[in-house]
């Protein structure tokens, strides 16, 4: 009887709490769309931070509270995996955000965040937002490592590649960067963006600047460059997600690897974000085609987490089938 | 000769094979592998093909119907092997070669950061670059300063571990075996139900016996976990290990791996009138869970006719339920007890344990190989980065000091920082 109450409450609270995440992101998602509009006012800027760090909190204190009460890490299911996906998504946007200090990012981000939070809270039925004992397969402190390397890869690797998709988009308009002086822009620009968004004003003192180059520019090379980073850190993750699962599996019936489909397609993300991370050595390669590789990332990474358990076959079924 | 393995190394090549290697086990996760040519001619049909060209012919044609093990996409494997030697060879140690050299410039080209500067503090804006992780080498004029070597040597281990996850991946298929054996309780086994081997396989001929098997339930009738208790036999019948394996933990003797996988009901032993008598069991599936009937014949007094009653059993806690002619629940009976009268007793459940015995001589490799590839990706992270520094020495104790740098990650990292170093000194 006792227990019955307790179970109760905490329903109820759970409710309030997804609910209370899911508004806070959409605020804040409103509000860095309003700090993108009018440019000059510093507070809508600093409310939208404040409010994603807030949503951040929540979230985090929402997962540890299941793993209090359900006793086991809060990634048994895929209501809890897309909880801790936007997590770790708000986190890492924030330290982006924090290094390179531009409003953009969140702006970016965020419209995925709420879409993934929507998902887990809104369409996912109940049932599957329960928590529910783990079959004898998962049992293995294995699953923490390999669940949460590979999470935190899927973050890194779809924030790196919303990058790419940004820069793609806007690269379209060829006025922007004339073909011929693209390298040397490369670095010229990078290190006029930094300096700028770095706070400490350039412009008289630079013998570089030899001309005044526009906004849209600048973020377009600095979008180039953090995409390349992020997605630089989310490949090892990716690695060291695959292998701690290939150890597992080992470790559990015997086989490293047994082209389950989700074994497969994590492959083939890492085989595309590898091609990505050596289309930028080629000469020639950086910058638009690197990109393509790069959003086409984004669909394989969805694949991968989402599509293929919709085929409903092996082990990473997510309970779909039931 | 060395024409081809130049192409082999070439970058644009590996995206290639890359990308195809990607394009090809897309189609692995989407065609059913391992199945019968009817199932693919049902599922593909010649009149309707799928994507406008997937059909039977085409999946046996290009040996769809097992992408994983034929010989093209094997073969693509290999040249990715292969391409990665050459890439090594070819392109990373020449360029590790050239980074290791002191690379004294005046003019250093392509470079990501360029200042000229007068001042009369060189050796400050020299002890800030050494204090920022370089290592600084002069040669008369010039100095030049290198950071994050190991970002341009981890690339060369990714590649190297890459290579031994298939080499171990290729003994493992040479030399391994995989067999899965259905024992019962209390029996001595050998290794006979041999699933897949290689030609160089060797079979153990190791005795093993299963002293104990059991099952752990949840509140909800949900399996927890299942155990089995194994024993390793020497040829004199004596027990060298004993371990309790269940799923994720396996036994682990010399080159052998008892893995616990999958169990079964096969029968209910019974007493009657202090005679023991075995009755088989028929496994079904309801609702994802294993169910399984039986029929206990009864002797009756009264007539002729047959007689007895239907037992269904739904899970391993030593539980059965016996239901009548007429499909109705009777009653619930525990292990040890009766079933009918006085009679009829329960003893027994007659399961086995599904065990599944591994032998991989190249798992080592693949394990080295896992763990250089994971630490050797999380290096390439780090940046190398070079610094060039020339002094020209004007009058009053004043030099120009020419700074460039160059690095191949961390590009607006580097500007900033050389900015930084150089801004105050002016």
């Amino acid at each position: 009887m006792h227990t019955s109450i307790v179970t109760l409450n905490l329903d109820a609270y759970q409710n309030f709490l997804a609910n209370a995440i899911f508004c806070n992101l959409l605020l804040t998602m409103c509000l860095y769309w309003f700090s993108l509009i009018i440019v000059n006012n510093n507070l809508i800027c600093n409310l939208a931070k404040f409010s994603a760090v807030n949503s951040n909190v929540i979230l985090f204190f929402y997962l540890s509270w299941r793993w209090y009460n359900y006793n086991f890490f809060p990634l048994s299911n895929l209501y809890e995996s897309l909880m801790f996906l936007s997590c770790l998504l708000l986190f890492i946007y924030q330290f982006i955000e924090f290094k390179t200090r531009s409003r953009v990012i969140g702006a970016l981000v965020l419209p995925l965040i709420v879409l993934v939070q929507g998902f887990a809270s809104l369409s996912l039925p109940t049932a599957m937002q329960k928590s529910s004992p783990l079959v004898p397969a998962l049992q293995s402190n294995w699953l923490m490592l390999h669940v949460s390397m590979m999470m935190l890869s899927y973050a890194t690797l779809l924030l790196g590649s919303l990058f790419s998709i940004l820069y793609l988009v806007l690269y379209k308009d060829k006025k922007i960067l004339t073909k011929k002086s693209i390298k040397e822009q490369f670095v010229e620009e990078n290190f006029v963006f930094q300096l700028t968004t770095s706070a400490f004003s350039l412009n008289q003192t630079s013998n570089i600047i030899t001309e005044a180059k526009t906004d849209r520019q600048r973020l377009i090379l600095s979008l180039d460059n953090w995409s390349y980073r992020t997605i630089g850190i989310g490949f090892p993750f990716l690695t060291m997600g695959i292998i701690s699962g290939a150890v597992w599996a080992n470790e559990a019936w015997g086989s490293y690897w047994s082209w389950d489909p989700k074994e497969t397609w994590a492959l083939i993300t890492w085989l595309i974000f590898a091609s990505y991370l050596h289309a930028r050595l080629t000469k020639g390669w950086r910058g638009k085609r690197a990109a393509f590789l790069g959003s086409f990332g984004f669909f394989i990474v969805w694949v991968c987490y989402l599509g293929v358990n919709f085929l409903g076959k092996g082990l990473h079924s997510y309970g779909f089938l039931n | 000769m060395e024409k081809i393995f130049k192409i082999l190394a070439n970058l644009k090549f590996a995206i290639a094979l890359l990308l195809l290697i990607s394009i090809t086990i897309t189609f692995g996760s989407i065609i059913e592998q391992d199945q019968t040519l009817d199932y693919y001619k049902q599922n593909y049909p010649l009149t309707n093909p799928i994507g406008g060209f997937l059909t039977w012919k085409v999946i046996n044609m290009f040996q769809l119907n097992h992408i994983y093990k034929n010989f093209w996409f094997i073969s693509l494997l290999l040249s990715l092997g292969i391409s990665l030697i050459a890439c090594t060879f070819f392109q990373q140690f020449p360029g590790i070669k050239f980074s290791r050299r002191c690379y004294f410039s005046n003019n250093p080209r392509k470079t990501d950061f360029q200042t000229q500067l007068k001042t009369n503090l060189s050796r400050n804006i020299i002890y800030t670059i050494i204090s920022e992780g370089y290592f600084v080498f002069q040669q008369k004029k010039n100095f030049y300063g290198t950071k994050g070597i190991i970002g341009r040597i981890a690339p060369v281990f990714v590649h190297l571990s890459i290579i031994l996850i298939l080499l171990g991946s290729i003994f493992a298929s040479l030399g391994g075996f995989n067999s899965q054996e259905l024992i019962g309780k209390g029996e001595i086994f050998h290794i006979q139900n041999v699933t897949s081997s290689g030609p160089l396989t060797k079979l153990s001929q190791q005795a093993i016996r299963v002293n104990d098997f059991w099952i752990n339930y949840y509140p909800n009738n949900k399996i927890k976990q299942f155990y089995s208790n194994l024993s390793i036999i020497n040829g004199d019948g004596q027990e060298v290990r004993s371990k309790t394996i269940s799923v994720n933990k396996p036994l682990i003797y010399k080159d052998l791996t008892f893995y616990q996988t999958d169990w079964n009901l096969l029968g209910l032993r019974i007493s009657h009138n202090n005679k023991n008598f075995q009755i088989p069991v028929i496994q079904t599936t309801q609702n994802l869970n294993k169910v399984w009937l039986t029929w206990l014949p009864l002797e009756s007094n009264t007539s002729k006719n047959l007689s007895g009653e239907t037992i269904i059993i739904n899970n391993y806690k030593g539980t059965i339920y016996i239901y009548d002619n007429n499909g109705q629940l009777n009653k619930k009976i525990e292990l040890s007890n009766f079933i009918e009268n006085k009679n009829y007793k329960l003893i027994e459940f007659l399961s086995v344990t599904g065990i599944q015995i591994k032998s991989d001589p190249g798992i080592l490799f693949i394990y080295f190989g896992f763990g250089f590839l994971m630490v050797s990706t999380i290096l390439s992270y780090l940046s190398f980065s070079q610094v060039w520094l020339g002094i020209d020495y004007l009058e009053q104790n004043n030099i120009k000091l020419t700074v460039n740098a160059k690095t191949n990650r961390t590009k607006v990292l580097l500007t900033t920082q050389m900015y930084k170093i150089t801004k105050n000194k002016r």
